[in-house]
């Protein structure tokens, strides 16, 4: 090897290692203000909707390092979306008839939303509504074609149709809570009412920091029919004639049943 | 105790759905009427859908006709003949009243035009049978079984005479096919089998001698039920065979309990009560439509 190659080598040597050094550096000052990171999952990914289902609670469990003061977690659970039609009863001779209709065209059929703090100074109200949480943020899209009803009107279906769902347990009076566990454990619950829908649902978790998103994580949620109730409904759905057949057999044999029981009865 | 009911994806108390059962297996087995008029009212006011509540209704029906018809097999009381050709008519009533039903779906007025059918049918025949039965309370007579000279007349200028000798009766072919139109109507629009508007229909428009009416009509109810039932299920699957299957326990119970308190209740009595029931029902659907709800919205989630 001559002289010159190998001085030619050393210099090489000493940028490669001053190069590690320098990214090293950089990566070192970077984990002093990496932003902090939410995690959330659910204590199950799925819930079976069986012949015994009367609703179901659902559990979010979460952790942001060291929970400062400033910092807000917000927690969104949201259902499949649906068209749903309101119709209003009014007076025709003394009788209620539906009249006006208005069918809305994708509202989820389930929401519901936690924060961890309901100070308006830690997360203004305006943060909430950029990330869609909050009742005031559902888009009420309508499918008429028509504009007879003037806005006041559409008003009065909108919160009708809220009005209902708040009663039936699809959508929230006001915010839940997440509990914090410590300073970096929390926990949201929800409720599922018994008539909820079958489909994907998110879970989706926000961390506000002075009233700005610093992170956010989605998680499915599968609701899906199981174990009689499934088989029925697939049946009902796929195999129609054979379903039919199987409704018809089973009331023949009840009506044998039935007359065998009266005979004897006699 | 709530149950899941999978096709109309609602939860309901499993305690009213069998109570209701029972309640039409005693109804039936006492009044000798299928019971429907109490069973599908009922369900759409737990919140289940009409068209679930009339598909499935279908389904109790043919077990609680069924059980009745073999009965009036082994005594030979039915005329299949004039039954087979009532059935032309039910099966075209049915297959209508399918497309009526979704139509009314459709507008959005099924719950309204069967709460207002309801009303009319339980109504008119309800105070009818309250008329006659309290009439034949009173005076002991004898009720009158004989075919209206009005209706003789009207009918016998219609074309296609047809003989029922099974019957005694000569008659044209569009008078029992007619009436089973309106049967099919009934168990695929309202979920009942219409038997206590067929059977007073029978002896006054057809002139059938008494003791075949019953039979006849249940065995056209039983068929029309079974082709409503695969109708419905095949064409809106709205057939919940659990909700089905809960209604008939019940009513299997229910008839078991009827069978043995009908031998103390008979004729004009029995009338008498029926009528008060249906009118009892009517009244409680009137209320229903009559009187201002206290939520002027409703909502429906559409498929």
């Amino acid at each position: 090897m001559t002289r010159i190659s190998q001085k030619l080598y050393k210099i090489g040597l000493v940028f490669c290692v001053l190069f590690v050094l320098a990214v090293a550096g950089a990566n070192a000052q970077n984990q002093g203000d990496i932003p902090d990171r939410i995690i959330v999952d659910l204590a199950q990914d799925s819930i079976n909707v069986t012949t015994g289902f009367s609703g179901s609670s659902v559990a979010v469990f979460g952790t942001v390092k060291g929970i400062k003061k400033n910092q807000v977690v917000a927690i969104l659970l949201k259902g499949p979306s649906a068209r749903v039609v309101a119709r209003e009863k009014s007076p025709v001779f003394g009788m209620w008839l539906n009249s006006d209709s208005v069918v809305f065209r994708d509202i989820p059929h389930f929401y519901d939303y936690a924060l961890s703090s309901s100070d308006t100074a830690a997360v203004p109200t305006q943060t909430l509504i950029d990330n869609g949480i909050g009742l005031d943020t559902l888009v009420f899209e309508t499918e008429d074609k028509d504009d007879s009803l003037d806005k006041e009107r559409y008003k009065m279906f909108q919160e009708a149709l809220i009005r209902n769902w708040q009663q039936s347990g699809n959508l929230p009076l006001g915010p839940k809570k997440v509990k914090l566990l410590d300073d970096n454990f929390f926990r949201a619950d929800f409720e599922l009412p018994a008539n909820i829908p079958t489909g994907d649902y998110t879970v989706e978790a926000f961390l506000f920091e002075n009233g700005k998103l610093v992170d956010k994580q989605q998680r499915l949620l599968d609701v899906k029919q199981a174990g009689f109730s499934a088989s029925v409904s697939y049946y009902a759905r796929q195999h129609e004639l054979l379903y039919a057949l199987t409704g018809f057999l089973m009331a023949v044999s009840v009506g044998l049943l039935s007359a065998a029981l009266g005979r004897r009865g006699k | 105790m709530d149950i899941y009911l999978p096709i109309a994806e609602m939860a309901v108390p499993l305690e009213s759905i069998l109570c209701l059962g029972v309640a039409v297996g005693l109804v039936s087995s006492i009044f000798g009427v299928g019971g429907g008029f109490l069973a599908t009212p009922m369900l759409i006011f737990m919140g289940i859908p009409a068209s679930i509540s009339v598909g499935t209704q279908a389904v109790q029906l043919i077990s609680s006709s069924l059980s009745s018809v073999i009965g009036h097999w082994q005594r030979k009381t039915v005329d299949v003949k004039l039954g087979n050709v009532m059935l032309g008519g039910s099966l075209i009533g049915t297959i209508l009243g399918v497309l009526i039903f979704k139509l009314l779906q459709y507008t959005g007025q099924i719950d309204i035009v069967i709460n207002a059918l309801y009303i009319l049918l339980l109504g008119s025949i309800g105070s009818m049978m309250l008329y006659e039965s309290s009439l034949a309370l009173m005076k002991r007579s004898r009720h009158e079984t004989k075919r209206s000279r009005f209706w003789s007349k009207v009918t016998h200028k219609l074309p296609y005479p047809m003989t029922f000798p099974r019957s005694n009766l000569c008659i044209s072919a569009i008078v029992p096919v007619t009436l089973g139109v309106i049967g099919g109507l009934m168990v695929s629009v309202l979920g009942i089998g219409g038997g206590f508007l067929l059977v007073p229909a029978m002896i006054y428009i057809l002139g059938m001698p008494g003791t075949l009416v019953v039979g006849t009509s249940l065995y056209q109810i039983l068929i029309t039920t079974i082709f409503s039932t695969v109708l419905h299920a095949m064409s809106n699957s709205s057939v919940d065979l659990l909700l089905a299957m809960i209604l008939m326990a019940g009513s299997v119970v229910g008839s078991q309990i009827g069978i043995r308190v009908s031998k103390y209740i008979k004729g004009a009595v029995a009338r008498l009560l029926l009528a008060i029931i249906l009118l009892g029902v009517c009244f409680r659907l009137w209320e229903n439509l009559f009187i201002e709800p206290l939520e002027h919205f409703t909502l429906e989630v559409l498929e």
